[in-house]
């Protein structure tokens, strides 16, 4: 039996803007049109229709898209994931989106390709199950998990094997995870950060790039050879994300969630730059921040002729040279834990 | 496809078009055969000759818009320079802007009307 399309509402006064959208995702999606926002909010409002996501244009006349979702939130019309349509992503456009949690823009002229992925990867975004974070752990799902942790690393390290690549950079990312993610913790009274949690997302971390497997090797190497092949990369970050996913025990639910964040958000930006969903350092996991900065940092000093503290410095300052990549918080709790940090690097090259 | 090649004249990047309707002729000639209703349902100069701003922007930003997505780059580039002239409080420098392609979208949505099926 063919798979029930996905119903889209599109809310966009352009009636040749609409054709086009509708040419872009009608052999994908199901879809229903509102030629203005109050025509949204109606066909919102009646819920006649379960609506998987909105593409909402931002200048329409009556009433724009910014006001729609205001009433929207005043009546209760939740949990729809909306992306915004405009021929101008100003920084004031996507602040005023970011207010109404909205990260995702599709610009004017349409480009197909990208409309279509931007709506794929909207729908690919399951809430987050945050309530598992603050949930202590019991011995049986810590066993539970580590069954599981070594299946998945089993199979990862036999992908990696198969492909000729070495482990050591993701124990090094993982470790230097579990460095910064024990300071981070040790600010904080009571069971979010308890030990059992931190090995977890310390191994979690370990999978950053457990999405590689699902796209091709082309996709991978640098520099990517065409655009398409660059957002092919891309994917690996949802497609990791994902894989984790099929793991639904509920024994094994706080490793899959951090799993899954790290997997999906390590190429998020502070700046909202990143990708797959542009989340800036406010709307991003802590310890998804903290694997994507052991990633770059370690990339960085691994270079540099030995792991001194001056050279620590000299790699925080070529990491602030790309502004934005990440928040203050980030660098001030690297900067903390600056002697641990080069002792690590010391001992695991010592032991070769 | 003749139709298509003549719109070159008035400054229309119709290989950028096409590829967006992703090589549909027929398909992007429906589209433009409805461009001349978009310019006609809005009167650019009436709306600044009765001072209504607001409603010039939202109705030059949908060209804008609209023009942008069918790759009419020479009216495409007007607007974006009339819509920013609005924001900016300068409803006559987005007139002189929009004197410089009166005639050129008249001649176009003219064009589009006697070919349109």
């Amino acid at each position: 039996m063919a798979e029930e399309k996905k119903r889209l509402l599109i809310a966009d006064d352009s009636f040749i803007d609409r054709e086009i959208l509708h040419h872009i995702l009608e052999n994908h999606f199901e879809i229903t049109d509102a030629k203005n926002g109050y025509e949204a909010l109606d066909i919102l409002t009646k819920k006649e229709v379960k609506f998987d996501a909105m593409l909402l244009d931002v200048v329409m006349p009556l009433i724009d898209g910014f006001s729609v979702l205001q009433l929207m939130k005043n009546n209760g019309i939740t949990g729809i994931p909306i992306i915004m349509m405009t021929a101008e992503a100003t920084k004031e456009n996507v602040r005023r989106a970011a207010e109404f949690g909205i990260t995702s823009f599709v610009s004017k002229p349409f480009d197909g390709e990208m409309v279509l992925e931007k709506v794929h990867t909207l729908l690919d975004i399951e809430p987050r199950n945050t309530n598992v974070y603050s949930v202590p752990l019991k011995e049986f799902d810590i066993n539970d998990t580590n069954i599981f942790i070594g299946r998945l690393t089993g199979v990862y390290k036999d992908y990696l094997k198969n492909k000729g690549v070495s482990d050591e950079k993701f124990k090094r990312v993982s470790e230097l995870t579990r460095i910064l993610m024990t300071e981070y913790g040790s600010q904080f009274v009571g069971d979010e950060y308890e030990p059992a949690k931190i090995n977890m997302i310390t191994t979690a971390a370990y999978f950053y790039n457990i999405g590689y497997m699902t796209i091709p090797d082309r996709c991978i190497d640098f520099p990517k050879k065409n655009e398409s092949d660059y957002r092919m990369f891309q994917k690996h970050t949802t497609a990791g994300a994902k894989f984790v996913r099929l793991n639904t025990a509920p024994s094994c639910a706080y490793f899959t969630a951090v799993c899954t964040d790290i997997c999906m958000y390590h190429h998020e930006r502070a700046d909202g730059t990143g990708f797959p969903h542009q989340l800036t350092a406010e709307e991003t996991p802590i310890h998804a921040q903290v694997c994507a900065f052991a990633m770059q940092f370690d990339e960085i000093f691994c270079k540099l002729d030995d792991f001194t503290r001056q050279n620590f410095n000299i790699a925080i300052s070529q990491l602030a040279v790309d502004t934005g990549a990440f928040s203050e918080e980030i660098y001030k709790l690297a900067r903390e834990c600056k002697g641990t940090i080069t002792d690590f690097y010391i001992n695991r090259f010592a032991q070769g | 496809m003749q139709f298509l090649e003549s719109l070159k004249k008035y400054g229309c990047n119709i290989d950028v078009g096409l590829d967006r309707m992703k090589g549909k002729v027929d398909f992007y000639k429906r589209l433009l055969f409805k461009f001349p209703e978009v310019i006609e349902e809005n009167e650019f100069r009436s709306l600044i000759e009765s001072n209504e701003i607001d409603r010039a922007i939202e109705r030059t930003h949908l060209i804008k818009g609209v023009t942008a997505n069918l790759s009419i780059d020479s009216l495409c580039n007007s607007y974006t320079k009339i819509v920013d002239f609005l924001r900016q409080g300068n409803p006559q420098a987005a007139l002189e802007e929009f004197d410089k392609i009166e005639n050129l979208q008249k001649e176009l949505v003219d064009f589009i009307k006697n070919n349109a099926v």
